[in-house]
């Protein structure tokens, strides 16, 4: 009999044992979730502190005095700097109205007429300000950072070619803040593959203990087959197929209940305050999983027909 | 066919076989007595290749069962059929398909497995129950699916262990005359029993008496017919 016929008998012998069979399967498909959980933590808390933290952002300054057409000149050149993510730009009148807008919310509303002080302008009436030209005119650029730059020397060549710049007063940009993330995507990083080696090895010890507690099942049947002469190979074939399909198995229904975990989570997340966006597993991610798992079954209940 | 030279045997931190010779030719029909503890099982599992003797020199069927590997014990089953007192049949699938399973190992041909295994069937009256899966089969019935199982690869030894122990009298009358049948044959075959009914019903038999690992004659407390046994053990050159 044929290897590949083995494996198919094994797979169709499935059914003889359903019990055992249900319950390994729920144990796969639980712990593989468990797994993919701590994969998508990973990647949604590296994306957040890519999409929030990891750029390099410039406040730039001009004098007030400046002229607004050169200024918008080089708003325009600074888009095309290589690297520029996001330019915000802020004219002095654009900044008096961000300006009176923040005051707005900050102080307290003014008194009702009548009262006292009626005669005095209301707290949150800036129009006095009107024609003083007092804000300067503003720019936040946002860069990423080049792939294999570091950091801190480009910020300061930047910082650098920015305060170079015609009518530039002042510069300041989120040393600290772009430290912290890249701090932080580096603990990220090294900690991801310790974290999936951490998986790997519970998957492996979990799936690997409940097929041999499955084998037991099939204790008679690999007796017999080894009383009337099987080949190891022959007793070995349609054990290994089994633990392949539970672990394929077991692990695509985790990405079902994983993809269920994340719709859930993003509906109780993305709401005001927090806006946090949860993102489902990257493809990549996903087959890496359902590969790891089924490879770590299939292997496991290959050693546990050996023992 | 079974050459057993001084072998001892060790299980469980007891001495469970001290000592033992014993020599069956090819075609013998040998009975193995004695009381339970007696050592028959451990000498059965020796010779099947499930124990591996401490000291002496044992060959089953050509095998050397001092120098047997792991790797090479298929070729050793593959000559040797084994009938237990549970019968060790799969409970889920056919009668048919636990029949089919020894030829299956083998990679014996589809076609020759179907015609081999009816056979059998038709040999051991099994024919109505062919495709019942053997749950639903009696302890007599699923005995013969044992032996079907054995006796379908045309092995050059049987050995039974008590495989008349769970059957009624009748039952196991049924199944020695089948064992003295595939004897005929020229099966050899090794019958633990302690029995004395099953005794009288192959008187053709040889005796080995074992007690506590050793082997010993056979008292006329056990056996009625000493006298017969002890004359065909000294024409066989004793055990």
């Amino acid at each position: 009999m044929s290897t590949s016929k083995l494996m198919m008998r094994g797979v169709a012998d499935m059914r003889r044992y359903p019990l055992p069979q249900l319950c390994t399967l729920i144990t796969v498909c639980m712990v593989a979730l468990l797994a993919g959980t701590g994969l998508l933590i990973l990647h949604n808390v590296q994306r957040e502190v890519l999409k929030t933290q990891a750029q390099a952002r410039f406040q730039i300054y001009w004098s007030a005095s400046s002229n607004m057409t050169d200024v918008e000149t080089q708003w325009a050149d600074l888009k095309h700097v290589p690297g520029v993510a996001e330019v915000s730009t802020f004219t002095p009148r654009a900044a008096m109205v961000e300006l009176t807008r923040g005051l707005s919310a900050t102080v307290p509303a003014a008194k009702a007429p009548g009262e006292a002080n009626a005669s005095a302008p209301a707290q949150d009436d800036f129009s006095w300000l009107e024609g003083e030209n007092i804000l300067p005119p503003t720019a936040l650029v946002s860069f990423d950072i080049p792939p294999g730059e570091a950091p801190e020397p480009w910020m300061g060549r930047m910082y650098a070619r920015l305060t170079g710049l015609p009518g530039v007063e002042k510069v300041t940009y989120n040393a600290t803040q772009l430290s912290l993330a890249t701090g932080w995507i580096a603990l990220i990083q090294s900690a991801a593959w310790p974290a999936l080696g951490f998986f790997a090895l519970v998957v492996g010890l979990v799936v690997g203990n409940t097929l041999k507690l499955m084998m037991l099942a099939r204790k008679d049947e690999v007796e017999i087959l080894s009383l009337v002469g099987a080949q190891p190979w022959f007793i070995r074939a349609p054990l290994f197929a089994n633990g392949v399909v539970q672990g394929f198995v077991g692990s695509v229904l985790s990405l079902v209940c994983l993809k269920m975990l994340q719709s859930w989570l993003r509906s109780v997340l993305d709401v005001p305050p927090l806006f946090l966006k949860v993102e489902y597993l990257p493809a990549w991610q996903s087959f890496a999983l359902v590969f790891a798992t089924t490879c770590v079954a299939g292997i496991a209940a290959f050693i546990a027909a050996r023992r | 066919m079974v050459h057993l030279d001084h072998v001892s045997c060790i299980l469980g931190g007891a001495q469970a076989l001290n000592n033992v010779s014993l020599h069956v030719e090819r075609g013998e029909f040998v009975f193995l007595t004695g009381p339970s503890g007696a050592g028959k099982t451990t000498l059965l599992r020796v010779l099947y290749g499930d124990l591996k003797p401490k000291s002496g020199a044992a060959m089953v069927a050509g095998v050397d069962l001092m120098r047997l590997r792991s790797s090479g014990l298929p070729a050793l089953r593959r000559k040797v059929g084994v009938v237990f007192q549970d019968f060790k049949v799969l409970p889920e699938r056919t009668v048919f398909e636990n029949i089919a399973i020894a030829l299956e190992v083998r990679g014996v041909p589809s076609s020759s497995i179907d015609r081999r295994v009816r056979a059998v069937i038709r040999a051991l009256d099994l024919e109505e129950r062919s495709y019942a899966p053997c749950r639903e089969l009696s302890g007599g019935e699923q005995q013969r699916v044992a032996i079907a199982r054995s006796m379908v690869v045309n092995p050059e030894l049987i050995l039974a262990d008590e495989p008349t122990g769970n059957l009624d009298a009748e039952l196991s009358r049924h199944l020695i005359d089948l064992f003295k049948q595939f004897n005929t044959y020229g099966t050899t075959i090794i019958m633990a029993t302690h029995n004395r009914e099953v005794l009288s019903w192959a008187p053709e038999a040889r005796q080995v008496h074992l007690v506590r690992g050793q082997i010993s004659l056979p008292t006329a407390e056990i056996l009625s017919g000493a006298e017969c046994v002890a004359g065909h053990l000294s024409k066989r050159g004793g055990a």
